[in-house]
């Protein structure tokens, strides 16, 4: 077993006494893609946010890099989340600043950093995301997908070893999607590990050297993406029939 | 019974909230990087674009006062006091308290929003996912901003409704020029000086808290943004004119 990354044990988690997360255990290995699946509003995001420190379990501990997560000070989660680089559902890019200034962000803000290698590493990331231009921009200027491709470079600029990604694809046209899937592969094939909370079974299937899926509080499958594929799990059965359907 | 005792212990909650918030922006005020230009930006939004609102009100405000008091003290004669009954009522009183509101409506509101659409849009998430406290980054800036620009405002505010007294009572009432402004200046010590920085610099604190919060506790979409800042506007008000009472009460005994 390779060395873990993230570690979520007996994690429950309840919001006005409806269990969103009931006793989940999962294990992120190092340069592993996780995928996590399910319908909406089941607790995908919920877990996401756990392992970011931005939410407190009410039962269990969360462990990233071996150090926990849950339970420490403020000062302790941000050493922990400067290792990770949060790409969320709507993008949450600073409408009040610049694509530039969202960009650079966390290099400024936390890093030491002469100015030009900010914008050295600025003018890349924005050329990986296949933004060279957006720069000068205002988020409200650009489209959706644009945002969230102004998101992963602003989460991986500052070189995290560990992506999390909220509904990547959500939202965008086939194209970026796939554009989108292909960044994470490359982003994985630099060593990176990554969790991906997604509807998207094509990208799940692709991306994922492990899927599992959210069910009622648990993780019901947890395999490769032939296992999840040819699951005889009802839940699991009918979750990939409404998606192909 | 139930509903009542729910109600109280919101309450609590929500000025425990205030406190924990004031005192982590406190804390937060002295730790660096300090962010000069993040409160300087914040100054013009909050003080400089608010100027034009204050000094209006505060002119006319001025101008009213010397107007009604005069209908009382020509009764007695005594039009001689008008200068110095507005420039005291102005400086002790409605220079702190109406600037303040207009603050609270303006910027505070303001500032609810602004920080309320950035938590429902899960910026506030994205900064601590960055590292980076939101009180530190969102609040510091803003609470030194109100506690810089009110003071500036109300003193602006205080001198604007003399000086609209002056006007009603120069070419309306014919009261000379010097004798107004003699009376005016001379009236004022240095004890109403200090009542209106301390009345300012509380009202300032109030404003800033109050709005940060509701901001950073939004909840929902753009309906919980509209009414984060209604209760932002409402609160801010009723803790304004509270807070002036209280001072008001403890200046008395005092001076």
């Amino acid at each position: 077993m390779g060395e873990k990354i993230v570690e979520l044990r007996s994690v429950s988690k309840a919001f006005h006494g409806r269990k969103v997360l009931d006793g989940v255990d999962l294990v992120l290995e190092k340069g592993q893609t996780l995928v996590i699946i399910g319908c909406s509003g089941i607790g995908k995001s919920v877990t996401l946010k756990h392992i970011v420190g931005l939410m407190e379990p009410d039962e269990g501990q969360v462990l990233v890099f071996g150090r926990p997560m849950s339970g420490v000070s403020e000062r302790e989660k941000n050493r922990l989340r400067l290792r990770m680089g949060m790409v969320f559902q709507s993008g949450a890019l600073f409408d009040f600043l610049t694509v530039e200034e969202n960009v650079a962000f966390a290099l400024r803000e936390k890093y030491a950093l002469p100015e030009d290698e900010v914008r050295r590493r600025v003018k890349e990331a924005l050329e990986l995301v296949g933004l060279p231009d957006a720069g000068e921009k205002m988020p409200s200027e650009l489209s959706g997908g644009m945002r969230k491709r102004v998101a992963v470079a602003r989460a991986l600029v500052y070189e995290p070893e560990l992506m999390l990604y909220d509904e990547p694809t959500a939202g965008l046209d086939p194209i970026r999607a796939k554009a989108m899937d292909e960044l994470v592969l490359k982003l994985k094939s630099q060593g990176k590990s990554a969790i991906v909370v997604t509807h998207d079974l094509h990208s799940a299937f692709k991306i994922g050297d492990r899927i599992c899926m959210l069910h009622e509080g648990r993780f019901i499958i947890d395999g490769g993406p032939d296992e999840v594929r040819n699951s005889d799990d009802p839940v699991v059965k009918r979750f990939i029939s409404a998606f192909y359907d | 019974m139930s509903r009542l005792l729910n109600l109280i212990s919101s309450w609590f909650e929500y000025l425990g909230g205030l406190v924990i918030l004031f005192s982590q922006t406190v804390l937060w005020a002295f730790v660096p990087p300090y962010r000069a230009n993040h409160t300087l930006r914040q100054v013009v939004r909050i003080g400089i674009d608010s100027l034009g609102i204050a000094s209006l009100v505060a002119l006319f405000t001025g101008m009213i006062m010397a107007i009604q008091t005069a209908y009382q003290m020509e009764k007695v004669s005594a039009e001689m006091y008008i200068a110095s009954l507005v420039a005291l009522s102005l400086v002790r009183e409605l220079g702190p308290v109406l600037t303040a509101l207009i603050v609270a409506g303006r910027a505070g509101g303001a500032v609810t929003a602004e920080i309320g659409s950035m938590k429902i849009t899960e910026q506030i998430d994205a900064l601590r996912a960055l590292a980076v406290n939101p009180v530190k980054y969102l609040v510091v800036p803003r609470f030194l901003a109100f506690l810089i620009s009110l003071p500036v405002l109300v003193m602006i505010a205080n001198l604007l409704g003399i000086m609209g007294g002056y006007y009603v009572c120069v070419f309306n009432l014919s009261i000379p020029a010097n004798l107004y402004l003699m009376n005016a200046f001379e009236s004022i010590m240095l004890k109403d000086i200090v009542i209106t920085i301390t009345k300012s610099v509380v009202f300032a604190v109030i404003i800033s808290m109050i709005s940060c919060h509701e901001g950073l506790i939004t909840e929902g979409g753009a309906e919980g943004v509209g009414s984060a800042t209604m209760r932002s506007v409402v609160n801010s008000f009723v803790a304004i004119i509270g807070a002036d009472w209280v001072l008001s009460s403890l200046f008395y005994f005092i001076f």
